[in-house]
């Protein structure tokens, strides 16, 4: 880092700190199509930023919050193009439904939107899965009881400068006895994009039209000619035609265009349980531990497709970004390569059979923005270090029922879609009981149970991420 | 016979749309919501219901300029169950078996009360209408013989699990134990 850039936030930097991996270079830049500097920056790309702060506030006093907000819109980070290197901070915020209440939203405003979101996340925990050690009654302070009324989340290029603006946030709040913080997270991405499985993570995005980001092959929509083609803007940001070609529901004006929904979920993951299993089963299972791993997550740990290379890493696939991404599951339906219960497969089914070729996926996509938390758990360790650790998971969709809810309801928590029965996803899903299990297909076939609980929801907020004319009218 | 154009399979599917008396939609939406479902519902007393709905049926859409908007005379309550066998002996046995059923159907238009065993026959006929299209999974199949496969797939699955990495000769064994011995 350069002294000169070191202490101004809005500084540009050397790109070297911005921890993209190699092989995962910047989607390539091409003219938008949508309002970009009225949409909030990270729902259609992607932050690189090392550090991130996830700040639920509670507002005391309106007025004051309000006047706090405008003060912060001109740091509210848009969609422009920033040009080579990212600003050494970037700053977002979204509203749950208690915070649009809260600050005085019309009630024909609120009425106007949909019914999960005015619910919340927590009033839905037993269809989403959130049962026994994930219910709400377990979940973090100030997550889930209506309190949590403001989400800012605060990117930056390392802790000096996101302790600058979380200071900064947090005493121009506080002093003016505008906001309170209730619950706050610090994330932080571990090194090489690996998620604290040891999973190479975030490769999948959908590609959006005309979103100024050029998608990779399997990003997108199988097109039905071997190829892959965009996902409509809307399924993704309101006010924008969506895969069924109208305009998506959305909440009226000044809400009915440019925002759109964000799901956050701060999991945690029990490192040691899923090595000791890896370990233990692995000696049992033919291919062995790492193959074992890669079954259940549908990629080797180094982020090769399974469909893709079934028996082995592939650094070859894995460094190329036209590849890494690049396959579909229809032409293996029995899961031989990919078992249908793999984690990925499940979660983004992509034309596996039952879908129609794709044309059953395409309004359940999401827009992924999650980020690691916690230290790595040290190489070989099998038991619990008592550390908290897992991934922030933030979503962005123009229907959180439609979309997220979809894939954590349908497909993550019940396994008929997949004609997996009961089971759940057996990498982030509750255990149904005993029997739960993952099945890998093969000659014969090989089964995992019962399956152990490897992630905990520690809680989780439905929230709106307004446009930036739409926080401009939220302040006055 | 009309009656084909109900029936798959083994599987006769019955419709039908009677005329919800005017003022009275709260207490039949307060009726069908009283009524359990899943194992609990009445109608899984029988044994030989596939699938079963209650519903209220209370506008039409307007599905475009190209079509005139058309409204209905009357709320209208939707019974909808697809069950084993024919449609005299199920209706028999709703007489016999739930008395539940005056609950969601004396709002409706001229309903006789289970008492009154022909009167019902003969108004569930009047109102039924003809079901063209339904799907039921396996319709060839008795509710069940479906259940009894779905025990018998848990059997398996549980033994496959439990026999993993057997040699032959004792997964022989244990198979004859569990599956023919055991019998």
């Amino acid at each position: 880092m350069t002294g000169s850039t070191k202490h101004s936030p809005f500084g540009l930097l050397d790109g070297s700190v911005f921890q993209r991996p190699p092989n995962l270079p910047r989607r390539r830049g091409e003219p938008a199509k949508v309002d970009v500097a009225d949409i909030q920056g990270n729902v259609l790309r992607g932050y690189s930023h090392p550090k991130a702060a996830y700040i639920f506030l509670h507002v005391d006093d309106v007025a004051k919050g309000k006047a706090l907000l405008a003060r912060m819109l001109p740091r509210i980070t848009s969609g422009e193009p920033w040009g080579e290197t990212p600003p050494a901070t970037a700053i977002q915020v979204a509203f749950t439904y208690a915070g649009l209440k809260h600050i005085g939203v019309s009630p024909e405003i609120l009425s106007s939107f949909p019914e999960e979101f005015r619910q919340g996340m927590a009033a839905r925990a037993e269809s989403l899965g959130d049962r026994g050690p994930n219910a709400p009654q377990h979940w973090e302070k100030g997550l889930g009881t209506g309190d949590a009324h403001v989400l800012l989340t605060v990117w930056a290029v390392d802790n000096e400068h996101l302790d600058h603006v979380r200071e900064e946030l947090r005493q121009v709040g506080a002093s003016a006895g505008a906001t309170r913080v209730i619950n706050e997270t610090r994330a932080e991405a571990l090194r090489a994009g690996k998620d604290h499985f040891g999973f190479f993570d975030g490769i999948s995005q959908p590609a959006v039209e005309g979103s100024g980001v050029q998608g990779r092959p399997g990003d997108g929509q199988p097109d039905g000619a071997g190829g892959w083609r965009d996902v409509a803007q809307g399924e993704f940001l309101h006010g924008y035609l969506d895969e069924d070609d109208g305009m998506p529901d959305a909440p009226i004006a000044p809400f009915d265009r440019n925002g759109t929904f964000m799901v956050y979920r701060k999991l945690h993951m029990n490192v040691a349980a899923f090595r000791r299993m890896t370990d233990e089963v692995g000696k049992r299972y033919p291919g062995g531990p790492e193959q074992l791993a890669a079954k259940i997550v549908g990629r080797w740990r180094d982020g090769t497709p399974l469909c893709a290379s079934p028996d082995a890493p592939n650094p070859e696939i894995v460094a190329d970004p036209s590849r890494i991404n690049d396959f579909t599951y229809a032409s293996d339906a029995a899961g031989l390569r990919c078992p249908v219960g793999a984690h990925i497969r499940r979660v983004h089914p992509r034309d596996a059979e039952g879908f129609f070729g794709g044309r059953l996926t395409n309004r359940h996509r999401i827009i992924r923005r999650g980020r690691t938390f916690g230290p790595p758990l040290p190489e070989g360790m099998m038991e619990d270090d008592g550390q908290e650790r897992g991934l922030v998971f933030v979503c962005f969709n123009a229907s959180i029922w439609r979309q997220y809810e979809t894939i954590q309801r349908l497909w993550v928590d019940d396994g008929d879609p997949f004609g997996l029965g009961s089971d759940t996803d057996f990498l982030v899903g509750c255990p149904k009981g005993p029997k739960s299990k993952l099945t890998i297909p093969g000659n014969p076939p090989f089964f995992i149970s019962p399956q152990p609980q490897f992630v905990t929801t520690r809680g989780g907020e439905y929230l709106y991420q307004p446009s930036i004319s739409a926080l401009r009218w939220l302040t006055t | 016979m009309g009656d084909r154009r109900n029936i798959n399979g083994t599987t006769y599917a019955l419709t039908v749309f009677t005329a919800i008396i005017p003022g009275h939609e709260k207490e039949v939406l307060a009726a069908i919501e009283s009524v359990p479902r899943g194992a609990q519902s009445p109608l899984a007393r029988l044994g030989t219901v596939h699938t079963s709905r209650l519903q209220i049926f209370d506008h039409l859409v307007h599905q475009g300029p190209s079509q005139s908007p058309d409204s209905l005379k009357s709320n209208y309550l939707v019974f909808t169950a697809a069950f084993d066998g024919e449609l005299e002996p199920f209706l028999d046995s709703i007489l016999d078996r739930i008395p539940e059923a005056d609950g969601w159907w004396r709002h409706c238009v001229g309903y006789p009360g289970l008492s009154a065993r022909a009167e019902f026959k003969r108004w569930i006929r009047h109102n039924q209408i003809h079901t063209s299209l339904f799907a039921v999974n396996s319709p060839n199949r008795s509710v069940s013989e479906v259940v009894e496969s779905l025990a018998l797939r848990d059997q398996v699955l549980e033994f496959a699990i439990s026999a993993q990495g057997l040699d032959a000769a004792e997964l022989q064994a244990r198979f004859r134990h569990t599956f023919v011995e055991g019998k």
